[in-house]
């Protein structure tokens, strides 16, 4: 591996070069990528209702409905206007291209007819061939439904409220949106204050999944900025920001380029797949970083080599160490994803697919363009290095995780654990399985209402079919085969959700009463199939060959039954569909199937898979990685451990679903595929991190200490960062397969990240395995070195620690020097003169006061800007805190209120000068080693010339000081000189001060009135000239308080 | 007349010098200078603006002004604090001149109490940019300015703060009413007038408000009318419509708090508003609603701050205006709900604002963008400030409105504009 690394530093720019070509042609091949929106295709295609449905479908049309429903503000539907809006629409929809003419339904289409009796056989006229305009023609019209209760609570309500038309319509190359787009346009055109049209139908939740998914256009780019942040937060450098969201995005052109020209299509379910490949890439690329930045720290530390040879050395030595385990990783984690290419969803499939080749892209990167790119860099700067060695709260979390783990608390962590796990479990066997499109939305969101409106007016907008099959044609004309259909009519039409069936039944029913003078007691099936072939053959005489053409085929050998649902959920219709099956069998003769099939049958039969399905799919994915882990660290022992973390995350993941109510569905059942994928990383890189501690370190608590604090910190970083970017799906306002993926995403996270840095190390303290625990025994450690360890794992050098300790007089020195300056109270006017390189000055006059707080130590200051025009009227207030970061105001005049302000860092610029915060507050005595360098006479005054280094890292950090000298004056104790050097250890600044006068006699208290402090390495300075100084004022405490702020000086 | 506008302002900043004058000689030093006496300042601004901000179809505006701050020390417990400005906002056209006095006040501090009367900015709230809670006083939306807060201007009202340590006590009673100057599009045969209340309206205003400690807070309560017009159908005729814009009470309830926490600033602020359609039933009128904004900031490498805020409103007792069946009041109706952003029941949203400053804080560069996810309106603003000098200042922007035209920020999509502007302070 090392020599791999080698080679590739060796030739950096030739590795970026291939790296943007292969970019650059994986990217023209990701234009090629097809986009597959039917969502029959995500269906498992083997599964009877499938099956059925697609020969339902291919044989009777019905695939692509769209109800448009006419409900008048007043009155009923049997008005004019309104009439002739449907005959309107109707028209207009026949002349739509996609539109079944043959199968549209509605008063007004050609095939809805009125069966009537006649002296000489039957007449079967259409229900509406003109708009009826006169009473009479609107009366016949009322009859003709009524003789023809078939298209009661299909086309017209029950209470003639309503009426619907139905428009069949077939694929649209823009999808479903293309489809509703068509029947917009013509529905606004009739949309009036005197009546209210919705538009419904499957088709438009399909269209709404579509524009719902394109949100992933701008929560993508939220996503990556989200995760960037929390990089940034993690590592304080922009590169630590920007290095792994390179390596990320670059996986997810790479992943789409290879699906492209693999030809595998691409569907809406996977629009948040990138999201992951982000996450995963990232997670990959934080480990290497965070060693990355160890290794300089420890090169450079030893002082060996110049910083672009650490640098050097930096991208090898991280490489080789970490390389084989991000390998290993890496590899778990795709074998896992691809190995749900058995699936027979192929949302899944595909989401295998796609995320697989996402993080074998994000290996192929990080060990290829990423170290090449980093040699390339310039080697960080003390500025970065410190940013990124200071201590945060990362540091502290993981700190207090170590003694956990190594410590007598550890029982507790079991405990815990033990208890969410048991009520996860509870959770767990509460959660529903139940698909439903209708779910996925908010239900306030306008065409939820819609639909909703539908449902409750009309027989409903979810159809469920029935395929009735003879053995022989004419098999349906079999009495018994109708009046089993009948009564299967029967039996769902008293279930509540079920508003509507329809058969062919139905018609010979009314064949058999029309030709019987419309007597009720022929509102029956006839008895024989004579009787009944010869109904058909007088319908067809007046009737038109189509017409039929939804219910029976054309050699009358199956039918198909219509049922109209008012709900879409899955698990409402396999309670049926069971029910049904039972009632079935006594109702048809021997030769007659009856198989389900339709929409809802259809998300059924993908709950039933589901179920199966996403026991296989976490068995497969643990089998992966258990398998590759046993074999990579050679013990069952390893794969089992790394397996912990994984379970109860998928525990949680389930627990929390069924606690909080969340569903089982085609979207959330791609979650716990998410979490363990992505957290199979954790435990492998914490285990491999242990290994080579305890290999190296001189005790197992230090080993787990350093493990957890580096390896640690890093699962941590990624895992924050996962949980972030998807966290903003959560703004998905409406879509709720966004926000619940944004819950149980965040929330596998955690679990799976704590869980890898408390139970697992936890278990390998108690179990000790041998693939761990290499070599025998060791010596628990002492206190002192788990400190050192925890130094040295947070990246602090321990040269200022080495140092010898400073010699008292210099102390005692600074210490006066501290106090020679801090008068009680001070009200003074200052000018602020800033100069650039090229000599352009701007000048700032302010209005200063300050009081000494009861500690001795801490001032507040009100600044106030007197000029320049544009910031005059600006008011600062500063509450110092030695023990805690600083209060804050500021009062914009242009604003006209007080807003409180984050502290700022001890190095920041102090309001824009050259002078930080921590050069006007002043630098704290004991945080630093203070040594007598020499003694020298500066501008006629004897000086101390004292050498000041910062005692720790976060001192220095902070401070932005590797090394302060200073010249003391020997009379007063005020500094008058002073030289800065930054963090690398290059020099960074001057200060000199001038004309220093005695401001309290009686507490001999001095103040420098003329300072002037010059960048040496951007060549900008700043000279600060007090025109007036007056020490103990007796100002009030009241005067450092926002009230004053607002007041005009 | 325009002229006479400018010599008044000029009059009001000259005048208190007399008075200041002699308060102020006792106490200083050294006799202080005429100006600095004075307290003048302000500046004079030159700029380019590529659309209006009224939804006229106006492009290209090129146009000057002149704005004057003047606050003499009148003891050393009272001032007096007189602004205003006159402005071209179309160079050549004589009819573009005007001028708005936008304070004119006298302060006083009587021991912990603090008393101020006279016309003056009243901004409450301390969420960033979007604050629920400030109901007080008028701005013009209108005002081509880089500075949303140039467009504010002061409402006549006296005001009393009473401390007690770290927790204050204001009362408020504002005698007359100056509302907001909103965009809002012509149509042709539709006319368009403002009904405003005169005479005692007994508008006042009460705060608690404690900072100093860990946390700012305040609660408030504000009882006067609402500065967002209501729109309303005057008079329909065959061919012609009379719209008109009536401000009508509000009960508005506040509270928020400030804090940090570590390098973090975490704000947040919300207000429930009482309307006088309290049962929803009148389309002409707003609905009662609640407004939160819950956010923070944060300063990355020094000088790089990022401020995000969720927002949420929600409106009570909502009926779709689209369901009124009168086509003309529906019209009017959808548009009262788009001013109002009332169009819909829930609104959430985002806020966002980068800033970042470079060479010493001379450069600075700003974007900010709201979102509301229900409808996906939003704006983009981006701004790049530049101090040549002290005194002369470039500041170079566009907002972009984006969205469904009936949203809130969508129907803003014609007031979508680049501008840049020089500035000379003194």
């Amino acid at each position: 591996m090392r020599r791999y690394v080698e080679v590739i530093v060796r030739f950096p720019r030739l590795v970026i070069a291939l790296t943007i070509v292969v970019t650059a042609l994986l990217a023209l091949q990701a234009t090629n990528l097809r986009v597959v929106i039917d969502p029959s295709s995500n269906l498992p295609q083997k599964h009877p209702y499938v099956v059925t449905t697609e020969q339902i479908e291919k044989v009777f049309g019905a695939k692509h409905v769209i109800v448009i429903a006419l409900t008048p503000k007043e009155g009923d539907i049997f008005a004019p206007p309104v009439l002739e809006k449907v005959q309107r629409i109707t028209t207009a929809l026949l002349a739509t291209p996609g539109v079944a003419k043959e199968n549209l339904l509605s008063l007004s289409a050609r095939r809805a007819k009125n069966i009537l009796g006649t002296p000489d056989g039957m007449d079967v006229r259409p229900l509406m061939e003109t708009t009826p305009r006169t009473a009479m023609e609107i009366e016949a019209l009322r009859r003709a439904l009524r003789a023809n209760p078939v298209y009661l609570n299909s086309i017209v309500s029950r209470d003639g409220r309503t009426t619907a038309i139905l428009a069949e319509f077939a694929e649209d190359e823009n999808g479903f949106r293309g489809m509703v787009e068509k029947v917009r346009p013509i529905v606004e055109r009739e949309r009036d204050s005197s009546v209210e049209i919705v538009i419904g139908g499957f088709p438009v939740y399909l269209a709404q999944i579509e524009r719902y998914s394109q949100r992933m256009a701008f929560l993508f780019p939220l996503a990556v900025l989200i995760i960037g942040l929390i990089h940034y937060e993690a590592f304080r450098t922009l590169q630590g920001m920007i290095l792994p969201l390179v390596t990320a995005l670059l996986a997810v052109v790479w992943g789409l380029g290879i699906m492209g020209l693999a030809q595998v299509p691409m569907d809406a379910f996977n629009a948040t797949t990138p999201i992951l490949i982000l996450a995963v890439a990232a997670g990959h690329a934080v480990q290497i970083l965070k060693r990355y930045y160890e290794e300089y720290h420890r090169l450079q530390a030893s002082a060996a080599h110049a910083p672009r040879e650490c640098n050097r050395l930096a991208v090898v030595e991280s490489l080789a160490r970490v390389g084989p385990v991000m390998l290993t990783a890496g590899v778990v984690a795709a074998l896992g994803f691809f190995s749900l290419v058995v699936f027979d969803i192929r949302a899944i499939r595909t989401f295998g697919v796609f995320a697989g080749l996402g993080v074998l892209s994000a290996l192929a990167l990080e060990m290829t363009f990423i170290p090449a790119l980093r040699s390339l860099l310039p080697a960080p700067g003390g500025r970065e290095g410190r940013r990124e060695r200071a201590r945060t709260v990362w540091d502290r979390v993981m700190e207090t995780i170590a003694a956990w783990v190594t410590g007598p608390r550890r029982p507790l962590i079991f405990v815990t654990a033990g208890c969410l796990a048991v009520l996860c479990a509870i959770g767990a066997v509460r959660v529903v399985v139940d698909n439903s499109t209708r779910a996925m939305f908010f239900q306030s969101l306008p065409f939820q209402q819609d639909d909703g409106a539908l449902n409750q007016r009309l027989g409903g907008t979810n159809t469920f079919f029935l395929l009735v099959e003879g053995r022989a044609e004419d098999a349906i004309k079999d009495p018994r085969a109708l009046r089993g259909m009948d009564a299967i009519q029967r039996f769902l039409e008293r279930e509540p959700e079920i508003g509507k069936t329809v058969s062919l039944a139905d018609f010979v029913k009314r064949m058999n009463r029309a030709m019987h003078g419309d007597d009720p007691a022929y509102d029956r099936i006839p008895d024989s199939r004579e009787l009944v072939s010869q109904y058909l053959l007088l319908y067809s005489m007046s009737g038109e060959p189509g017409d039929f053409d939804t219910y029976v085929d054309y050699g009358y050998r199956s039918a198909n039954l219509w049922v109209f649902l008012k709900t879409d959920r899955s698990a409402y219709v396999q309670d049926l569909i069971a029910r049904l099956h039972a009632f079935l069998p006594s109702q048809f003769p021997d030769d007659v199937r009856v198989r389900v099939g339709g929409s809802v049958p259809q998300t059924a039969a993908l709950n039933e898979v589901m179920v199966h399905g996403k026991i296989l799919n976490i068995l497969q994915f643990g089998g992966v990685i258990f398998l590759i882990s046993s074999l990579v660290f050679r013990s069952p022992l390893a794969g089992l451990l790394v397996l912990v973390p994984l379970a109860l995350a998928v525990l949680a993941n389930f627990g929390l679903m069924g606690l909080i109510g969340i569903r089982l569905d085609i979207a959330t059942a791609l979650i716990s595929a998410m979490a363990v994928g992505i957290g199979a990383d954790y435990a492998i890189y914490l285990i491999y991190r242990l290994r080579e501690e305890l290999a190296r370190g001189p005790s197992e608590t230090v080993a787990f200490a350093t493990a957890l604090t580096t390896a640690g910190k890093a699962i941590l970083f990624v895992a924050s960062a996962v949980a972030g970017g998807y966290g903003v799906l959560v703004f998905s306002y409406g879509f709720n397969v966004h926000i619940r993926f944004a819950i149980l995403i965040a929330a596998a996270m955690l679990v799976s990240s704590l869980s890898a840095l408390t139970i697992l190390p936890s278990l390998i303290w108690v179990f000790r395995p041998r693939f761990v625990f290499q070599q025998a025994h060791r010596r628990p450690a002492t206190r002192p070195e788990v400190v050192a360890a925890l130094l040295l794992a947070l990246g602090l050098s321990p040269f200022p620690v080495a140092a010898a300790d400073a010699p008292p007089t210099a102390k005692e020195i600074m210490e006066r020097n501290f106090v020679a300056t801090k008068v009680v109270d001070s009200v003074s006017e200052a000018t602020f003169t800033l100069i650039n390189r090229n000599g352009q000055q701007r000048i700032r006059t302010v209005f200063m006061t300050t009081k000494l707080q009861p500690n001795g130590a801490d001032n507040m200051r009100m600044t106030r800007f007197l000029s320049p025009p544009d910031i005059k009227g600006t008011v600062t207030l500063l509450i110092e805190h030695a023990d805690r970061d600083d209060d804050i105001w500021i009062y914009l005049p242009a604003l006209k209120k007080v807003r409180r302000l984050v502290a700022s860092n001890k190095r920041d610029s102090f309001v824009g000068t050259d002078f930080s915060y921590g050069d006007v507050i002043g630098h704290k005595v004991d945080e630093w080693e203070h040594r007598l360098l020499r003694q020298e006479v500066l501008d006629g005054q004897e000086c101390y010339v004292i050498e000041s280094l910062p005692r720790t890292e976060t001192v220095k950090a902070s401070s932005g000081y590797s090394k302060r000298q200073n010249w003391i004056r020997k009379d007063n104790d005020v500094m008058v000189k002073a030289e800065f050097w930054d963090q690398a250890g290059q020099p960074l600044k001057t200060y000199t001060a001038r004309d220093i006068r005695l401001v309290d006699p009686a507490r001999r208290k001095w103040q420098e009135m003329r300072l002037e402090t010059s960048n040496v390495q951007t060549g900008h300075r700043t000279i600060i000239q007090f025109d007036k100084f007056k020490a103990n004022q007796q100002i009030k405490d009241d005067f450092f308080t926002t009230r004053y702020m607002e007041r005009e000086p | 007349m325009r002229l006479a506008c400018l010599a008044s302002l000029l009059l009001v900043f000259v005048s208190p010098a007399v008075v200041s004058a002699q308060a102020s000689s006792s106490e200083a030093d050294t006799p202080p200078s005429p100006l600095k006496q004075l307290g003048i300042s302000g500046s004079l601004r030159g700029g380019y603006w590529s659309s209006s901000r009224d939804l006229e179809e106006g492009e290209h505006f090129v146009g000057s002004a002149l704005w004057l701050k003047a606050a003499p020390k009148l003891a050393p417990n009272a001032s007096l604090v007189l602004e205003g400005w006159v402005r071209n906002q179309e160079l050549f056209h004589r009819d573009a001149t005007d001028g708005v006095f936008r304070e004119g006040y006298a302060a006083v501090s009587l021991g912990s109490l603090d008393l101020r009367i006279g016309r003056q900015l009243i901004v409450w709230g301390r969420a960033d940019r979007i604050n629920p809670t400030d109901n007080l006083t008028p701005r013009d939306f209108t005002l081509l300015v880089p500075e949303d807060d140039d467009q504010r201007f002061g409402a006549v009202a006296a005001k009393a703060t009473y401390y007690l340590g770290d927790v204050a006590v204001t009362g408020i009673w504002l005698p007359y009413f100056d509302p907001h100057t909103i965009p809002i599009q012509r149509v042709p045969g539709v006319t368009l007038s403002e009904r405003i209340a005169h005479g005692t309206l007994g508008q006042w205003a009460v705060r608690i408000e404690q900072t100093g400690k860990a946390v700012d807070w305040s609660l408030s309560y504000f009882d006067g009318l609402d500065l967002f017009p209501d729109i309303a159908i005057d008079r329909a005729g065959a061919s012609t419509l009379d719209l008109v814009l009536k401000h009508h009470r509000i009960r508005v309830f506040g509270a928020d708090a400030a804090t940090t926490v570590g390098r973090y600033g975490l704000r947040g602020e919300a207000a429930y508003a009482l309307t006088e359609d309290a049962g929803g039933n009148d389309p002409r009128l707003k609905n009662p609603f609640f407004s939160l904004v819950l956010g923070g900031d944060r300063t990355f490498l020094e000088y790089l701050n990022v401020n995000l805020q969720y927002l949420f409103h929600l409106v009570f007792r909502h009926r779709p205006a689209r369901e009124i069946q009168d086509p003309v009041e529906r019209s009017v109706a959808i548009q009262e709900a788009a001013i109002a952003n009332q169009v819909d029941r829930v609104q959430h949203g985002m806020s966002l604002r980068v800033s970042h400053k470079w060479l010493n804080e001379t450069l600075e560069a700003e974007v900010g963008a709201v979102l509301f996810f229900t409808r996906l309106d939003f704006v983009v603003r981006p701004k790049v400030i530049y101090a040549l000098t002290d005194r002369w200042k470039a500041t170079v922007g566009a907002d972009i409105f984006r969205g469904d035209p009936q949203s809130f920020l969508g129907r803003l999509r014609d007031n979508s504009t680049a501008y840049a502007e020089l500035r000379w302070s003194f």
